[in-house]
Order: C-alpha cells, then sequence, then structure tokens
C-alpha cells in the first residue's frame, strides 16, 4: 500500500506550460501562431521557447501545454517519420496519418492515467488537401477550418468563426491570426508579447521568426489619472 | 526542529555563457526546514572534464541524478573515444528527470564546453523541459534574479564582466 513502486505511475500536474496555440486554414495550406513563452505555475519562467514544430514534409504540429511532454512527443514523432523515410518507397506520411497517430498516443496514456499534458494542433497539406485538426491531453479529437488550444478556444475561435472564409490570402490570414493572438495577449495572463507564425503548403513548411505585436494602451484615463479617480476603478 | 524534514537546498544557481565558454555559480546553503544542515555545500557537481552541473531542489535527488549521469557519460565517453558533448550530457539529466517525473524534486542548470558549439547552458527544470539558453538561473532564490537579469544581461560578454 505504501510502497510508491508498486502504485501505477502518473503524471498529476504540469510544471512548465505554454499558452495557446491558434491554427487556420488558408488558400495555399495552413497558418499556425503560438507565442514563444513557457510558464512556470504564475511566472513568466522561459521567454523562447519554440512550440511551432514542422513534421516531415507534410505537416506543422503546435502545442500547448506541459512542455517536456511535447518534447517527448517530438521524439516519438521522429522515430515515427525516420521510420517512415526508411521504408524508401516514395510515400510519406500526410498530416491525416500523424494526427491519427497523435490521437492513439494521447488516448491510450489517458487511459493509463497518465496523460501527456498536451492540447495539440496538427496542420499539412498533401497533395493538395489541406487538413488541420486538433487532439487534447484525454484523446479528444476533432478537424476543422479554424482550431485553438485553451484559453483560444474561447477568446480566438469566436473571431475566426466571424472573419473566417475559404481562400483567405496568406497576408488576410497572417492578419486575421494577429488578430486573434493580440486579443489573447491582453486577455491570457500566461501570454507573452513574442509571437511566432508558421505556414505550411504544398511546397513544405516555414516556421517565422518572432516578432512583437502593437498593443492599443491610450485610455483617456491613463492620460489624466487624477479625473475622476476619486471612487473610480 | 523537524531534523525529520527533507534537506531542500533554497538555493540560487546560475549558468552564464560568455566569449570564451560558460562560468556557473551557487550558493553554499542547504537547509532541513528552519535548520541549516550545511553551510558550504558544493552544490556545482562535475560530470566530466568539460561539462559539470548545478544542482537544486532536493539535495538527495539532484545527487542521485548527477551520480547515475556520471556513470553514463563515463561509459559514452569510453564508448565514444572522445569526451561528451555537452548536449549530451543535458539530455541524459533530462532523460532522468523527464522519466522520473512523479519522483524527483529537482531543477538542474546543466553547462560545459564541447569542441563542436563551445560553451552551452541547458536548462533542466522540474518536469523534464530541456531548454537551451545563453544564461540560467534556478532554485527558490533565483525569483529575485529574473527582474536583475532581464536588465543587466548582455550577450558575448568577457570572463570579468
Amino acid at each position: 500500500m505504501g510502497d510508491p513502486s508498486a502504485e501505477t505511475q502518473r503524471t498529476l500536474y504540469p510544471y512548465v506550460t505554454g499558452s495557446s496555440v491558434v491554427a487556420l486554414k488558408y488558400k495555399d495550406g495552413i497558418l499556425m501562431a503560438a507565442d514563444t513563452g513557457g510558464s512556470y505555475g504564475s511566472t513568466l519562467r522561459y521567454k523562447s521557447i519554440e512550440r511551432l514544430k514542422p513534421i516531415g514534409k507534410h505537416s506543422l504540429l503546435g502545442a500547448s501545454g506541459e512542455i517536456s511532454d511535447f518534447q517527448e512527443i517530438l521524439r516519438y514523432l521522429d522515430e515515427l517519420i525516420l521510420y517512415d523515410n526508411m521504408w524508401d518507397d516514395g510515400n510519406s506520411l500526410g498530416p491525416k496519418e500523424v494526427h491519427n497517430y497523435l490521437t492513439r498516443i494521447m488516448y491510450n496514456r489517458r487511459n493509463k492515467f497518465n496523460p501527456l499534458w498536451n492540447s495539440l494542433i496538427l496542420g499539412g497539406v498533401k497533395k493538395g488537401q489541406k487538413y488541420l485538426g486538433m487532439v487534447s491531453m484525454i484523446g479528444v479529437n476533432f478537424e476543422d477550418n479554424h482550431v485553438a488550444t485553451g484559453l483560444g478556444n474561447h477568446l480566438a475561435r469566436p473571431i475566426l468563426r466571424d472573419e473566417w472564409h475559404e481562400n483567405l490570402t496568406f497576408e488576410e490570414g497572417v492578419q486575421l491570426l494577429e488578430k486573434c493572438m493580440r486579443v489573447l495577449l491582453y486577455r491570457d495572463r500566461s501570454a507573452v508579447n513574442k509571437i511566432q507564425i508558421s505556414k505550411i503548403t504544398e511546397e513544405g513548411a516555414t516556421v517565422f521568426p518572432p516578432f512583437s505585436l502593437k498593443t492599443y494602451w491610450e485610455f483617456s484615463a491613463f492620460k489624466n489619472p487624477t479625473v475622476g479617480a476619486e471612487g473610480s476603478w | 526542529m523537524d531534523f525529520n524534514a527533507p534537506h531542500s537546498m533554497g538555493t540560487t544557481i546560475i549558468g552564464v555563457t560568455y566569449n570564451g565558454g560558460v562560468v556557473l555559480g551557487a550558493d553554499s546553503r542547504t537547509s532541513t526546514g528552519v535548520y541549516v544542515a550545511n553551510r558550504a555545500s558544493d552544490k556545482i557537481t562535475q560530470l566530466t572534464d568539460n561539462v559539470y552541473v548545478c544542482r537544486s531542489g532536493s539535495a538527495a535527488d539532484s545527487q542521485v541524478v548527477s551520480d547515475y549521469v556520471r556513470y553514463f557519460l563515463h561509459q559514452h565517453t569510453i564508448q565514444l573515444g572522445q569526451p561528451a558533448t555537452v548536449k549530451v550530457a543535458a539530455n541524459l539529466v533530462r532523460l532522468l528527470s523527464y522519466n522520473n517525473k512523479n519522483f524527483l524534486e529537482t531543477g538542474l542548470i546543466v553547462g560545459g564546453w564541447d569542441k563542436y558549439e563551445g560553451g552551452q547552458i541547458y536548462g533542466v527544470p522540474l518536469g523534464g523541459t530541456i531548454v537551451q539558453q545563453p544564461f540560467a538561473i534556478g532554485g527558490s532564490g533565483s525569483s529575485y534574479l529574473y527582474g536583475f537579469f532581464d536588465q543587466a544581461w548582455k550577450g558575448r560578454m568577457t570572463k570579468d564582466e
């Protein structure tokens, strides 16, 4: 009863976590965005963690949640892609297949009460077919034209539901993602103003260098803080 | 006085890269609850000739992880025929930290020099994340240093700086 080695291992809580990832389908493929912060509880401990990674030739993976588990998932996928390449048969795993593999991993870990504490977004293009899917830490998975993890589901997706349409250009897609990331920056406590955007098209994946978003703070109450201060919040 | 309280280190550890390699620093206090069990601890531990690790968190956990990593690195060096790289050392630390995350409570900073990448610092916090950084701070005392480093750090410093 008191022997810890006899008890099955289980992950109880995450330590270093990444915040939301947002992604959408556009004319040429998939666009994905995430900030580069790694929080340690409420402390923003790491400011340069890359949470968007290309997988094989056709896919992009974005993750929020425990970073060590994300790094482990990248190792699993590395092995998967390696074995796929070793067949040397001209075939390569597409985003649909990788998404399915990830779903199986996440669900099976959940069944053992030892989940990988991540929400994953898998997007890609193969033979002109665009694919965008999500897997949660309990193995829930689905596919859609636009997806988000964590708080992004509540803050970004309503914007996307309103403003997304088929055949967005690259510039329109980036603008839309920036709009979503700005809202997340304002309203998500664990967000940091260092954003990365990545795209994947038939030609391949590109992860762009990090940049900062412009934010608005010109409120009249800040310009004249003493005016109406008494009794105000 | 609870002498059976776990020996936690109440630590500040720092690892910094500079233009010739890396510099590691640590305080020397090990506390058991409120009592200072050892005021002269050595929290910077050698793994190989060219790689050291700064230990924080549980004294026992960090010591046993260091011992295992030193053991594996020793064998790896013999097999490889040349000094192990800092990346390999850091990844071994990560492997142990990650696979035993439910049992361990230790944050480590791995620092060293190899001929391929020069001086490198890798942070391996609780949970087993591995993150290469130009400088790393850790331990409970590091909370006070985040602001300082954000303001004072710059790359490519001299050893004296």
